[in-house]
Formats: C-alpha cells, sequence, structure tokens
C-alpha cells in the first residue's frame, strides 16, 4: 500500500529509473550561511579578504595542488565541529530524502568535503559503488555542491540498467580502470546548478576524474539511510548516528521483557 | 598563494573492506595507520583506494600497481596480510619496476623491494597459520 501524492510518486518513479535525483533547494539561506562560514575560514587559513563568491569557483588561483588536502581538512573539521551542520544539511534535502528513505534516519556523522581544482588529480573517486567498499546497500548519498558543476567538474554515474552489466561481468575485468575504460561513453555526467541538490544510490557505479573545466569545483556528500535497515562496515554508532528517532522506537529500545525465575 | 614547502613525494593509500588475517579493521583505523606512517616517514598521502570487498577481488590493488602514468610514486598499504591471498604475489616487483614504484606495509614498516621480501612474505604467511 502507499500513500503518497501524484508529485511524489512522479519522483520516486523518475528516482528509480535514473538511480539519482536533482531538485532545488527551498532554502537557500542555509546554503548561503555554510558559504559565508567557509569564507570566513578560508580567509583566517590563508590570511586574506576574500571578496563575492569568486573564491569558489577560482580557488585554483588561492591554492596550490600540494597544500589543497591539508585546507581541505580544516575547512571540514571546522564545519564538521557545528553541532547545527549536520541538521542544517538535512533540511536542504529533508523533502526528498524523506520520500526515497524515510523518516527515521540514520545519517553519517560527519558531512565530507571535496574540492576538485582544474587539473588536479591528488583527490579522485575512480569509478566505484560504496557498496563495494563497505557500505549498506540501503544508502543514498545527499551531493549538494557550492558552485555550478557539469561535465568533468562535476560527477558521472551510470543508470541501474548499465550498472546491471558491470554487476554480471565483473570477472570480465582485471582493474577498476578497466571498468571505467569500458564505460566511458555511457557515462552520464550531472549537470547541476549552485542552489539544487543530488540524491543519488551508491550502488550505482560513479566516481570523477581530473577536473578539466576552468573552475573549481565544492561539494559536499552525506550518507542517510533507513535506521532500522541493516548496516555493513559503515556502523551505527561508529559511522552514523541517529536523526529522527521516533518515540514508538525509543520505547522499544527501552522495553525490558519481565523475567521470571 | 599558500604552498607546502615540501619536497616530499605523493604516495597513494591502499585500504580493505574484507577481514585482514581474520580481523575486520575499521577503515578509519587502516588509515590512520597509514598516515602515520607516511608522516613519520616525510611521505605526501593522496586519499586511499579501497579495495573492494567481494572476495578475490584485487580490482583496485591491480589499478594502481598496473597504471602508467601515476600521479604518485609509491603505495603504502596497510598491512602486508592483505597480499595474502593476492594471486600474483610473485609478479609484484616485475609491476613495480615497470612502473616505477615502491610498496610499503604501514602496520609492519616494511619496504618490499625485491624478490626476497616476496619470499619472506611467504614465511610470514605460512609462520601466522600456526595459531592457538
Amino acid at each position: 500500500m502507499e500513500i503518497l501524492d501524484p508529485k511524489e510518486k512522479n519522483a520516486i518513479k523518475k528516482f528509480a529509473r535514473q538511480g539519482y535525483y536533482i531538485f532545488d533547494i527551498e532554502d537557500k539561506k542555509i546554503l548561503k550561511a555554510i558559504k559565508d562560514d567557509i569564507k570566513r575560514e578560508a580567509a583566517k587559513i590563508l590570511k586574506r579578504k576574500l571578496k563575492g563568491y569568486n573564491f569558489f569557483n577560482y580557488t585554483q588561483n588561492y591554492i596550490k595542488n600540494n597544500f589543497l588536502n591539508s585546507f581541505r581538512l580544516k575547512i571540514y573539521n571546522k564545519l564538521n565541529k557545528d553541532k547545527k551542520f549536520l541538521e542544517k544539511y538535512y533540511k536542504m534535502g529533508r523533502k526528498y530524502i524523506d520520500l526515497f528513505c524515510g523518516n527515521e534516519l540514520a545519517i553519517q556523522k560527519k558531512i565530507n568535503l571535496s574540492i576538485q581544482l582544474p587539473e588536479d588529480s591528488s583527490s579522485l573517486l575512480p569509478i566505484h559503488t560504496d557498496v563495494w567498499s563497505g557500505n549498506s546497500p540501503f544508502e543514498l548519498v545527499l551531493w549538494i555542491p557550492l558552485v555550478s558543476v557539469k561535465k568533468t567538474k562535476s560527477m558521472f554515474i551510470l543508470s541501474p540498467k548499465q550498472n546491471k552489466y558491470y554487476f554480471q561481468n565483473l570477472n570480465k575485468f582485471k582493474t577498476a580502470e578497466n571498468i571505467y575504460t569500458h564505460a566511458n561513453r555511457k557515462l552520464n555526467w550531472l549537470n547541476i546548478r549552485y542552489g539544487q541538490g543530488l540524491i543519488f544510490s551508491q550502488n550505482l557505479l560513479h566516481g570523477n576524474v581530473v577536473n578539466k573545466e576552468k573552475t573549481s569545483r565544492w561539494s559536499f556528500n552525506c550518507r542517510f539511510k533507513s535506521l532500522f535497515s541493516p548496516y555493513d562496515l559503515k556502523k551505527y554508532g561508529e559511522y552514523f548516528t541517529s536523526i529522527n528517532m521516533r518515540q514508538a522506537s525509543i520505547m522499544g529500545i527501552n522495553y525490558d521483557e519481565p523475567k521470571i525465575k | 598563494m599558500m604552498s607546502l614547502k615540501l619536497n616530499k613525494l605523493w604516495h597513494m593509500g591502499y585500504i580493505s573492506s574484507r577481514e585482514i588475517d581474520g580481523n575486520i579493521i575499521p577503515q578509519k583505523v587502516q588509515n590512520l595507520v597509514i598516515r602515520d606512517y607516511a608522516q613519520r616517514n616525510n611521505m605526501n598521502l593522496l586519499l586511499s583506494s579501497t579495495e573492494y570487498k567481494m572476495k578475490n577481488s584485487f580490482l583496485m590493488f591491480d589499478s594502481l600497481i598496473n597504471k602508467k602514468n601515476q600521479n604518485f610514486v609509491g603505495i603504502i598499504i596497510y598491512s602486508l596480510f592483505m597480499l595474502k591471498d593476492y594471486p600474483n604475489r610473485e609478479k609484484i616487483i616485475i609491476e613495480l619496476k615497470k612502473n616505477k614504484l615502491r610498496i610499503f606495509c604501514a602496520l609492519e614498516e616494511i619496504e618490499i623491494k625485491n624478490d626476497t621480501d616476496i619470499l619472506s612474505l611467504k614465511k610470514i604467511f605460512f609462520i601466522n597459520l600456526n595459531k592457538k
């Protein structure tokens, strides 16, 4: 039995067909506030004033590749120290996370930040599915860029239909590189504007390559799953925390069966 | 413009999603050991590659050692025990030499440099079979 309105049904249908769903973030103030926090922190680290928001698209003019990771980690740590950060992030995709995943959720404890400078090969994620690396197949990723992304500045994903081939024929490939070479022409490069978010199934093969565009990519990613769905190597408590745990579940966890001697 | 005033060479981490010699080691811990090893040996570290969890998969490892145009000069694997079931172990040195790569085992703090080291691995694996 499904009790959903037609818009919700359409969104689910599209998500099931594509394996991903791009949506407009309703409260863009949250996104802007996060960007402002980053800009403030970046100005501190770089010891210089940053005017406007050009810094995000032109980060390569401010930071060299070999300093990028330590810079990224400083920003990542600062953002994730804020106890409200998870909540703010969830709110930006809540409508569709709840629709695709349920409303009693497990959320990754720390939100990942990725920065891809043009021509930088130091932080690539070759073609993969998170499931093959210890994530549960019940997880979805909420991916939000801080700049508009397209082509190699973005990420690629295979459709569920295309994905099936590689799952059934993995033995034919000797290296992950071979899978990418074979899949190269079929990849969907996602075109996402600033102010939009993406939800995708990490069961599907996805990844990125060297950013060949002229501007830098900044993006967040965070995994969500139904709280009581199965876990794999990324465990509840260590990697995930709960969000919106309902009272009935709390009561159930605290329920103690009477003991009869 | 900021940059690191270091002349360190880039190394790629390599971690597992499977049991390593009968133990499940959280990936976070594997990465910590690799990072610590890299820091102590003055190596720059790239984001780790994670081996797939499917039994007998070495697709990521093979990608690393076969890659022709690497942006790294060495691979730091969490533990030598990750190579216990690697079917092409005897050929690792050939591949490394061909692609001008070095390979280090962070937990055991060793480098696998030549065929003698490969033979040592065999000895280590055999002796460690004798568990209580």
